[in-house]
């Protein structure tokens, strides 16, 4: 997987360049706007990170040229969000996703992983199914080992993300975006106890290990 | 706003067609007079001619020589004039043949022109000329003028209506073009938000009151643009310059706690050292929030929503929260109804309420919620069962760092909820107040917002 990483900050850039290298991802880091549009032009990426306030340009600028271009790679914004007006203004001018600062690494390169998944493409599956749990997007039924469970509408969302997701993790703005359609704090542990909630539906009698496994400072999994 | 705008053309059409009915009533006043002083005039030179051949009748006179006298002039007039002689007492002594069997009135008094209907002749004028010998009258048909008259009444019957009908049309064309302006003024002054500020109203290709107003309206905006812009570059430079601080720190304190090496007994310092940090990052967000909503550079996703759903919604995840802490809910009323604002900030402002009440809510307490439509407002309100707060410092809780518990509780924020909740109000034009509960010990916290959204 081959990665763009257009960060200004030398510090932000050095962490985010050896831990995705750690993690045997290769990194292109440009500095600047001029250096991402050479990088851009020359190779072929997969997903380019993108920072918003450059030196010598506004990244937004650079998105737009980008998507005019049909640049084909993923882009993920990363930055304050009162830099960008509005995360929508950001998305809206064609990135994939979006990722405020401060953030953790793990969350981004949770989201890498589903972005680069997404590129992968693949059909969308009206039943999905993992571990026992399945889960029919069109009767809206869903069972354990073939005993039915009855789960509220945003149970039934969550459990949806998570099967859609498998032995990925999920973090927890991402859950709060997708099910809450909140890209704010909510002053509370809405999504711990979403999860808690669905994990008490979803105990099979003889199993230690919960379902979804809680994943330090990021989120959770569906292992 | 309509029907004002069509009265107006309704009255200009009004006075349009009064106005026209007026100068057609006067014309054919007019013109009847004028006509009518013209057959005078004819009257007069006739009698001339005929009182001359008269005067040169030698007395007595006779119906004879009266008749010798008037025959061949008045075969030659006869088109035009009838002719009649009688005697000062009355007795005709001469008429000329187009009169046949009718005799005209003798106009008592004499001298005087007047009306007169003689059925098979129809309408007449006649006048009457005096000598010491005979008096003389002398009629001309009023037909032509009759005719005149006639069509003239026909084109004021048939213009009158046309004329409304035109100048209806007439006055909503023009309302279009005088109005096209405002329109447009208003369609744009409508549009326009924190979001697009850069937009600016069409100045009128004319000069005058409008091209003023426009031009008036745009200082205006672009004074909102700049102090917008100002709060946008204020808070996005301090994001900037804060958050990337802050993601160096936690990129790394993230990284030691995920470092199998670190000694145990740092462990506990790391953690702290990370919660304080995305604490504090979160302040800041929150003071960033609230500057920009003191800017109004906040923008609002204003929709339509159902109230009901979108309570039910919020319930039901309040509900799992509650309980989570051992905690009820319970929703007293929750009336539908179609409100305007925006779904996600609201939604913040009620989980501020709700996590307010949840921090201060005794254990076993109950969280009640009651969304009322009333008077054309939409109020949310949120009880509690907790202490309350002193009625000196009702006002207070909705400053910015105001605490009324001690700030060491976990998750206590840093007394920014209520604070920002108030903003969300607000920009949704609506107000929020707190007071004590009278049945028991507890704080409500309630807020309305008009239901047909900001600014109308």
């Amino acid at each position: 997987v081959k990665i763009l990483l257009v960060e200004d900050d030398r510090k932000i850039g050095q962490f985010v360049k050896n831990g995705l290298e750690e993690v045997s991802y290769t990194a292109v880091w440009a500095r600047s706007r001029k250096e991402a549009q050479e990088a851009a032009a020359e190779g072929q990426f997969d997903v380019i990170i993108l920072d918003i306030g450059l030196p010598d340009g506004n990244g937004l600028q650079l998105l737009t040229e980008w998507r005019e271009s049909n640049i084909a790679a993923k882009v993920i914004i990363l930055s304050a969000r009162h830099e960008v007006d509005d995360k929508i203004a950001g998305l809206n001018l064609g990135a994939d996703d979006y990722l405020a600062k401060p953030f953790s690494f793990g969350e981004l390169l949770a989201r890498l992983r589903s972005l680069v998944r997404r590129n992968s493409g693949g059909i969308k599956k009206t039943v999905l199914e993992h571990r026992g749990v399945r889960l029919d997007l069109l009767a809206r039924e869903v069972t354990l080992d073939g005993a039915p469970i009855r789960l509220t509408q945003r149970e039934f969302a969550l459990l949806e993300y998570f099967l859609q997701n498998p032995a990925r993790v999920l973090s927890r703005t991402q859950i709060a975006e997708r099910i809450w359609d909140c890209h704010f704090d909510m002053e509370t542990n809405l999504v711990d106890v979403y999860v808690a909630k669905l994990r008490g539906k979803l105990r099979r009698a003889n199993e230690a290990e919960p379902l979804f496994q809680s994943v330090r400072g990021v989120g959770y999994k569906f292992a | 706003v309509i029907p004002l705008r069509t009265s107006h053309v309704v009255f200009y059409a009004a006075v349009v067609t009064l106005t026209a009915a007026l100068a057609m009533g006067f014309g054919l006043w007019f013109i009847d007079g004028q006509m009518l002083t013209g057959n005078d005039f004819l009257l007069d030179a006739e009698s001339k001619e005929i009182l001359a051949r008269l005067a040169q009748v030698p007395p007595p006179i006779d119906a004879a020589k009266v008749e010798a006298a008037l025959r061949e002039h008045s075969a030659t007039d006869e088109a035009l004039f009838y002719f009649q002689v009688h005697e000062p007492a009355g007795k005709v002594i001469y008429h000329s043949p187009n009169l046949g069997a009718e005799a005209l009135t003798d106009l008592t008094g004499g001298l005087d022109k007047r009306t007169l209907d003689l059925p098979p002749l129809g309408r007449l004028r006649v006048a009457e000329y005096h000598t010491p010998a005979v008096h003389v009258q002398i009629a001309m048909s009023l037909r032509n003028f009759q005719s005149v008259h006639e069509s003239f009444v026909r084109v004021f019957f048939a213009g009158v209506p046309l004329i409304a009908v035109l100048s209806v049309g007439f006055g909503a064309a023009l309302r279009r073009s005088t109005l096209r302006p405002v329109r447009l003024m208003q369609a744009t002054a409508r549009r326009i938000s924190a979001s697009n500020l850069g937009e600016r109203i069409l100045i009128p290709p004319a000069s005058g009151e409008m091209a003023d107003l426009a031009r008036l309206l745009n200082e205006m905006i672009a004074r909102l643009e700049k102090s917008f812009n100002h709060a946008k570059r204020f808070t996005a430079d301090t994001s900037h310059e804060l958050m990337t601080p802050l993601s160096i720190i936690r990129l790394h304190t993230e990284r030691l706690l995920n470092d199998p090496e670190l000694p145990a007994k740092f462990h506990r310092s790391v953690e702290e050292q990370l919660q304080e940090t995305l604490r504090l990052a979160e302040t800041l967000e929150r003071l960033l929030t609230l500057a920009k909503a003191d800017a109004s550079a906040l923008s609002l996703n204003l929709q339509p929503v159902s109230t009901g759903g979108f309570m039910a919604e919020f319930a039901e995840d309040a509900q799992l929260l509650a309980e989570s802490r051992g905690l009820k809910t319970v929703m007293a009323q929750n009336d539908d109804a179609i409100a305007i604002f925006d779904q996600g900030w609201m939604r913040q402002a009620l989980f501020n309420l709700l996590s307010n009440s949840l921090r201060f809510s005794p254990p076993n307490g109950t969280i009640t919620f009651s969304s009322k439509w009333a008077d054309g407002q939409w109020s949310v309100e949120v009880r509690d069962e907790g202490q309350g707060v002193p009625p000196a410092r009702l006002d207070d809780i909705f400053e910015r760092f105001t605490q009324i518990t001690p700030r060491s509780e976990p998750g206590s924020g840093a007394g920014l909820g209520l604070a920002i909740c108030k903003s969300i109000v607000e920009l949704h034009d609506g107000r929020i107040s707190a007071r004590n509960r009278t049945d028991r010990s507890g704080l409500i916290v309630a807020f309305s917002i008009p239901l047909n959204g900001r600014g109308s």
